[in-house]
């Protein structure tokens, strides 16, 4: 999986490995050979553009098949030996069902054994289709979050949904077997599609369907009836012909126009896509679905659908959902496949940048590109663009392969059974890496926390009050080299804001949780983190139901605590604080830089956190990874807890326990990080510290309780 | 002279047996290891996933110096695990529908057969919901079960409302309350110096 980097200096490494040998020194080894192989390593790949792989490897079909890689010559897969491939500038790309992130991996502690990760038995249940979140046989779905259940796992019912985790947007790609079964079962029978008979034009025709609430369905038909008959009253009292000529009579009735039109197309393509729904397999035949409703049943295959086709949008028709709902179902596969192979290929080519640090042209003229690379000074002085890698190796590896279509993938599963992703790797030629790549490069983050706003977002009458925000808080990964900061990635992160808090007396109250500013550092990265929920975390938000051996009962809401993809923490964390000098300890306020499964928070205008800063689940596993192999590192592994606390809901009391806080990696020096203020935007220019009452809530009388003031308190990242 | 040569030669047969013994003993990585070269930037990490990249060292593990070397299998784990829990007062425990009986109870699981969620109860105090994991053995203890009296000193209990007509407090409009400290009162929290 390790790139051709790792290896170009495997001469030094053999060196060094033997005079260790003979100085006999089992324990540090690891360490001084790492040391021996870092010392002076800058060089780039070495150039591999052009080279004809049929031409340098040759076919060594009888390897056994850990020792084999693949490569595509003539349009004809070759097995070769992958360290034949590894010296000749190829690079391993794992097509293994054993593959996670780097953060997953079972590394050596200081005395050179290998730290067990526990999350990583569970991480490959996950994707392998195999395990729930608990690292159980996985149930059938019944939940809009798969791989959570919520509801009773129920026996598979004929024509029910197969179980599956669609997880990709919590970070958890699904394997090649898994999409290899995808391919195969969408592969078309006899020519004929098995999702051929919906009608694709009636969906596309409208971009958004509405889709009330099932309990608002009722009132929302018979406001648009009551709309339809204005209108109509309207068009007859102007003497138009038509709506259209009564929104161009009358343009302040157009978006009551457009209202009833969008209506109007909706209602033809709403069975289609409960059709498509079907045929994929989402919406049960056996579900009680009212068919032209948003009720439950049709809500949650929604989810599904979006989970599966790593949809960042809500529970509802909205255009991304509406396009892929018309997209045929081999397209759909090769999509996700082609993630699923990005996120292979950067993890093995070991980059980061991903084009997010672009600059908008601000007013492009036609045909020119509405972004365009920022640039930094090279090493003779020149400007050179920040590419976008992700993208180069992505495109190398899928190309390479051949794997540029449905039908040349839904090919290449048929020629491979699913045993086969036991043992496969790509060999791949990769572009060679910029010239500020090294082993160990001085990185830094910033953190901006775009607008910010300080009022409360209520007035005193209750009403919500408008606080857009045009600058949304954004991370950027650093390198310095050669004297100039150069970006690598810049993604949209949170910053903390208004929030409900757990008062003393047993009451909710908002209270505003900040980010703090300033010079911070990570020290730790922690893979599968937990997350200690402070004492003043709602305790509505810390139980769920779940079904357990054989009956309904409220438990610890564990998800939330992790570790694990719906951890309040993400799949992987790290912690902000301010190194402490001269033998002090470090302080830490509480906030965190981590992967959450709550990305709307990352996507919607009115999306915030309790002072951390959040990142996608699958962008924090690439950026961490990144960090830690390109970064003075030591493994402490898994961290023993012991932690409990009770609390009290309803009439009965739940303990949490918690055994472990995560895989620990400690970063040394640490790395660097700068939260700038942002822009103070509102009339308060410092944070609220007290309590703020909720519209709509009876307080007890008496005083309003002070907020704790502990750092947990403050924000919502608790301890350790 | 006749002597000294035998004494030298018997010393001399050490040598190579010495080198040995550093080369598999230490040189070699023990197969469970199956380490890849450290990649450039890594102190002390290398990754021993299956998935890992092709490992030079596993020339030597797979027919070279090391591949007389038996490799030393790890003791496989038990395939159950112990539960013990505990608690004063004696309590009975269920797991779902499963009944256990009351404390102290001994459950055995089979290994990483997942969480057990389960509950205590005993007359006079409130249910208790733990967990247990099947990871390894272990014990859970409940020492402090609440008595429903002391209701108030657990974390989440509410505060009783008054009773409607003596509630002098209508529902909140919501805002910053009148007599809260003004906003300006609050600051950043700043680091500890």
């Amino acid at each position: 999986m390790r790139s051709d980097f790792d290896f170009r200096r495997r001469g030094h490494v053999l060196l060094a490995a033997l005079v260790l040998a003979l100085a006999g020194c089992e324990g540090a080894q690891a360490a001084q050979v790492a040391q021996t192989a870092r010392a002076g390593q800058t060089e780039p790949r070495p150039p591999v553009a052009g080279v004809d792989p049929g031409a340098v490897l040759a076919a060594r079909p009888e390897l056994p098949p850990e020792k084999r890689a693949i490569v595509m010559v003539g349009g004809q897969e070759r097995i070769v030996d992958a360290e034949e491939a590894v010296r000749a500038g190829f690079t391993l790309v794992s097509l293994r069902e054993d593959w996670t992130p780097y953060i997953f991996l079972e590394l050596p502690g200081a005395d050179g054994r290998p730290l067990p990760n526990r999350y990583r038995t569970i991480y490959l249940g996950l994707a392998t289709d195999t395990a729930d979140s608990d690292g159980q046989p996985l149930s059938p779905p019944d939940s809009g979050k798969a791989g959570h259940r919520s509801k009773p796992a129920k026996q598979r019912l004929p024509g029910s949904p197969a179980p599956h985790n669609f997880l990709e947007v919590y970070g958890i790609p699904p394997t090649l077997s898994v999409l290899r079964a995808r391919f195969l079962e969408d592969a078309p029978e006899n020519g004929a599609d098995r999702c051929a008979d919906v009608d694709v034009d009636k969906i596309l025709a409208v971009p958004v369907i509405p889709t009330p609430e099932p309990k608002e369905e009722k009132r929302a038909r018979a406001k648009l009836a009551a709309l339809r008959r204005q209108l109509e009253t309207k068009r007859r009292a102007a003497r138009v012909a038509t709506l259209d000529e009564l929104a161009a009579a009358q343009p302040k009735l157009a978006n009551d126009v457009e209202a009833v039109k969008r209506a109007d197309l909706a209602a033809p393509a709403w069975p289609e896509v409960e059709k498509r729904l079907r045929c994929e397999g989402l919406l049960s035949p056996a579900a009680r679905h009212t068919p032209g409703s948003f009720d439950e049943p049709m809500r949650e295959a929604v989810i599904r659908f979006q989970r599966k086709h790593k949809i960042y949008e809500g529970a509802a028709l909205r255009k991304q959902t509406m396009a892929t709902l018309a997209r045929p179902l081999l397209e759909g596969d090769q999509a996700a496949l082609e993630r699923v192979l990005t996120e292979r290929a950067v993890s093995a080519a070991d980059v980061l940048e991903d084009g997010t640090t672009d600059r908008t042209v601000s007013r492009p003229k036609e045909g020119e590109p509405r972004t365009v690379p920022a640039t930094y000074k090279g090493a003779r002085g020149e400007p050179a663009p920040i590419r976008n890698l992700v993208e180069e190796v992505s495109r190398a590896t899928i190309e390479q392969l051949g794997l540029t279509s449905p039908e040349a993938s839904l090919a290449f599963f048929r020629r491979h059974p699913a045993a086969d992703f036991q043992w496969l790797r790509a060999a791949v030629k990769l572009p060679p890496r910029p010239e500020y790549y090294s082993p160990e490069m001085d990185l830094s983050i910033e953190i901006d926390r775009g607008d910010v706003f300080y009022d409360p977002p209520y007035d005193e009458k209750g009403k919500h009050l408008d606080q857009s925000r045009k600058h949304y808080p954004k991370l950027t990964v650093r390198v310095r080299w050669n004297g100039q900061l150069i970006p690598l990635v810049r993604w949209r992160t949170t910053i903390g804001g208004w929030r409900s808090d757990l008062a003393s007396n047993g009451y909710e109250y908002f209270r505003y949780k900040g980010s703090d500013v300033g010079p911070r550092a990570w020290r730790h990265i922690v893979a599968g983190p937990v997350w200690i929920a402070p004492t003043s975390t709602p305790i509505r938000t810390l139980v769920k139901s779940k079904r357990v051996n054989g009956s309904w009962q409220t438990v610890v809401n564990y998800d939330e605590v992790g570790p694990g993809f719906l951890s309040a923490y993400g799949l992987v964390a790290a912690y902000n604080v301010v190194p402490g000098k001269e033998g002090k300890p470090d302080w830490d306020n509480g906030i965190r830089v981590h992967g959450s499964s709550e990305f709307r928070s990352m996507f919607d205008p009115d999306g915030y956190s309790h002072g951390c800063h959040r990142l996608v689940n699958h962008l924090a596993e690439r950026m961490y990874s990144f960090i830690l192999q390109h970064h003075k590192v030591s493994v402490e592994g898994d961290q023993t807890l012991g932690f409990a606390r009770q609390f009290l809901w309803k009439e009965d009391v739940y303990e949490m326990r918690l055994p472990t806080r995560g895989y620990r990696f400690v970063l040394d020096p640490p790395i660097p990080v700068m939260v700038t203020e942002g822009n103070i935007l509102g009339t308060l220019k410092k944070p609220v510290t007290t309590y703020v009452l909720k519209p709509g809530v009876q307080y007890p009388p008496g005083p309003m309780p002070v907020p704790r003031d502990s750092p947990e308190a403050r924000a919502g990242g608790g301890g350790e | 002279m006749r002597w000294l040569a035998p004494r030298w030669l018997a010393l001399g047969w050490l040598a190579p047996v010495l080198l040995a013994v550093m080369g598999l003993g230490c040189g070699c990585r023990p197969p469970s290891s199956t380490r890849s070269p450290q990649p450039p930037g890594r102190v002390g990490v290398a990754p021993v996933a299956p998935d890992a990249a092709v490992a030079v060292v596993s020339e030597a593990r797979d027919g070279g110096v090391c591949a007389g070397v038996p490799p030393a299998p790890p003791e496989p784990p038990p395939t159950t695990v112990k539960i013990t829990v505990r608690s004063t007062p004696r309590m009975r425990v269920s797991w779902g529908k499963k009944q256990f009986g009351w404390t102290p109870v001994q459950i055995t699981r089979p290994r990483d057969s997942g969480p057990m969620d389960l509950v205590l109860r005993a007359d006079g105090y409130f249910p208790i919901h733990t967990r247990a994991y099947t990871y390894k053995n272990s014990d859970v203890i409940v020492e402090r079960p609440t008595k429903l009296l002391d209701r108030m000193k657990l974390l989440g209990a509410k505060q009783e409302l008054p009773p409607p007509e003596a509630g002098e407090q209508p529902e909140t409009p919501g805002g910053t309350p009148s007599g809260a400290p003004s906003p300006d009162a609050g600051s950043q929290p700043q680091p500890k110096p």
